[in-house]
């Protein structure tokens, strides 16, 4: 950093001390501004970043958020790539954020979107995933922590399986799987099944750690074991479906289904997970949408509209190519 | 049918197909698609928040950064906040050493951390101290005696 920058950058930071926020704030855009302008993108960064900070860490969210905001708006503009650094300043930023400040959401919104346009990963990085989904299950921030960490790292699960874990047991007993599926299923449908089956190991090691007198039953054949719990179908039912999804074949899957069926109705809300399941692992086609008119319409035309504009199902791992246009 | 003997048959037959993917199978987040995660439908309960701590009752740790070859650093930072970012340690030991942030390396227990992790996400719960170990890069060589007797140990 000149020595310039580092006396313009003391100067705004002194404005903070003196409890003048908005005066910072505003001057800080003007002196960004200008060197966003001659593309100075070092200069702005660095100077963006340490005012963010310093009104962050005084409890001024609002114009810390807006300088942070402007910080990513850079990083977009030069095209930065997400390296260490760069998203060690903005996690830096985050993590001083108060949990209630309204402007940290879209400052993590805006963070993932830099990820995915800058760097590798569409979805966004895993590690800014990662730490965001971390901070929002800290926070008991349960939906918002379950979309960023379905897109994690292998640190995920854990801190993943943990809030699911401390949510279930805030309720019945006998609920066990319905919040051990809130983390295998997000994992399941990003084709993550070895994040899907840790979770379900790490949710029920804390389930039996914390209930000694749970009954357990060990199966196994030649090559699967498992453990069954017999008065959690529903868990033994998760616990199936992950070793069903290595075989991929759609009669096994129907097995379990069938067998589970009052169950899973009883639960209400796994059904559009199952069929995303199916289509992905067991190659089963996702039922048309129950539109009849749609449908006539569409045999009348030819049959073009809704068939050919239905994206591609996803199969993961199959080899074969998903048949089309069966129907 | 018993969970117990539908379990039993259900893994004999699993044993009876080939193997597609192995279970630890994980699809290459490059090839995610550009949207976020499915999550299940919202819970009729929703998860209760946590009693937010009052300022000054978080638990704070005292951190040590030492580096034993070259240059030699000893620097204590007392009390410091579990968030405390890996990036947070070498910002400091740059204003105190002016030594450059790039040519930093920390260790915690002899494995490297990255800038993006915090103090809590390494140490575990029960401590309130922590020993960093500093790596300047770019600076000599270890001798072969230190590198020799690393290796003894």
């Amino acid at each position: 950093m000149s020595a310039k920058i580092e006396k313009i950058i003391v100067r705004l930071q002194a404005k903070t001390e003196e409890g003048q926020y908005y005066e910072a704030q505003q001057q800080t855009r003007v002196v960004a501004a200008r060197y966003i302008k001659a593309k100075d993108w070092s200069a702005a960064i660095d100077i963006l970043f340490n005012v963010a900070q310093s009104l962050l860490k005084a409890g001024q969210g609002g114009s810390g958020g807006d300088l942070g905001l402007l910080l990513i708006d850079v990083y977009k503009q030069a095209e930065l790539k997400p390296d260490s650094s760069n998203k060690g300043k903005l996690l830096t930023l985050l993590r001083q954020f108060d949990s209630e400040e309204p402007t940290r959401k879209r400052f993590i919104t805006e963070m993932i979107l830099w990820s995915a346009k800058c760097g590798e990963y569409p979805a966004g990085e895993p590690e800014l995933h990662h730490v965001a989904g971390s901070l929002y299950a800290e926070e008991h921030d349960a939906y918002d922590a379950e979309r960023h960490l379905a897109l994690g790292t292998k640190d995920s699960p854990e801190v993943l399986a943990k809030l699911e874990y401390e949510w279930y047991t805030q309720d019945d007993s006998h609920t066990a799987a319905l919040y051990a599926a809130r983390a295998i299923f997000p994992y399941l449908l990003t084709g993550n099944l070895r994040d899907a089956t840790k979770s379900l190991r790490l949710f029920t090691s804390r389930l039996t750690d914390a209930n000694k007198n749970l009954s357990v039953q060990d199966v196994s054949s030649n090559s699967s074991d498992m453990r069954i719990y017999p008065s959690l179908p529903l868990l033994n039912f998760l616990g199936l479906l992950l070793l069903a999804v290595q075989k991929g074949s759609a009669d096994l899957f129907r097995q379990l289904k069938t067998k589970y069926a009052t169950h899973i109705r009883e639960v209400g809300m796994w059904d559009e997970a199952l069929v995303s399941v199916g289509e992905m692992y067991f190659g089963i086609q996702r039922p048309r949408q129950g539109n009849p008119l749609f449908d006539m319409m569409g045999s009348m035309f030819g049959g073009g509209a809704g068939a050919s504009a239905k994206p591609q199902p996803k199969r993961v791992g199959g080899s074969a190519p998903v048949a089309e246009g069966l129907d | 049918m018993t969970e117990l003997s539908f379990a039993k048959q259900f893994l004999t037959t699993l044993d009876t197909k080939p193997t597609k993917i192995p279970a630890d199978h994980v699809e290459d987040p490059r090839n995610y698609p550009a949207h976020s995660a499915y999550i299940l439908p919202k819970m009729p309960k929703p998860l209760a928040k946590k009693q937010k701590l009052a300022p000054g009752s978080e638990r704070s740790l005292d951190i040590t950064l030492k580096s034993l070859r070259n240059p030699p650093l000893d620097i204590t930072l007392s009390s410091q906040s579990p968030s405390t970012s890996i990036l947070d340690l070498k910002t400091a030991i740059t204003s105190q050493t002016s030594i450059p942030i790039s040519t930093l390396r920390l260790l915690y227990k002899k494995k490297p951390v990255s800038d993006s992790k915090v103090l809590k996400d390494i140490v575990s719960e029960e401590e309130h101290k922590a020993e960093f170990s500093v790596m300047v890069l770019g600076v000599r060589r270890l001798s072969k005696r230190v590198r020799k007797r690393s290796f003894h140990r």
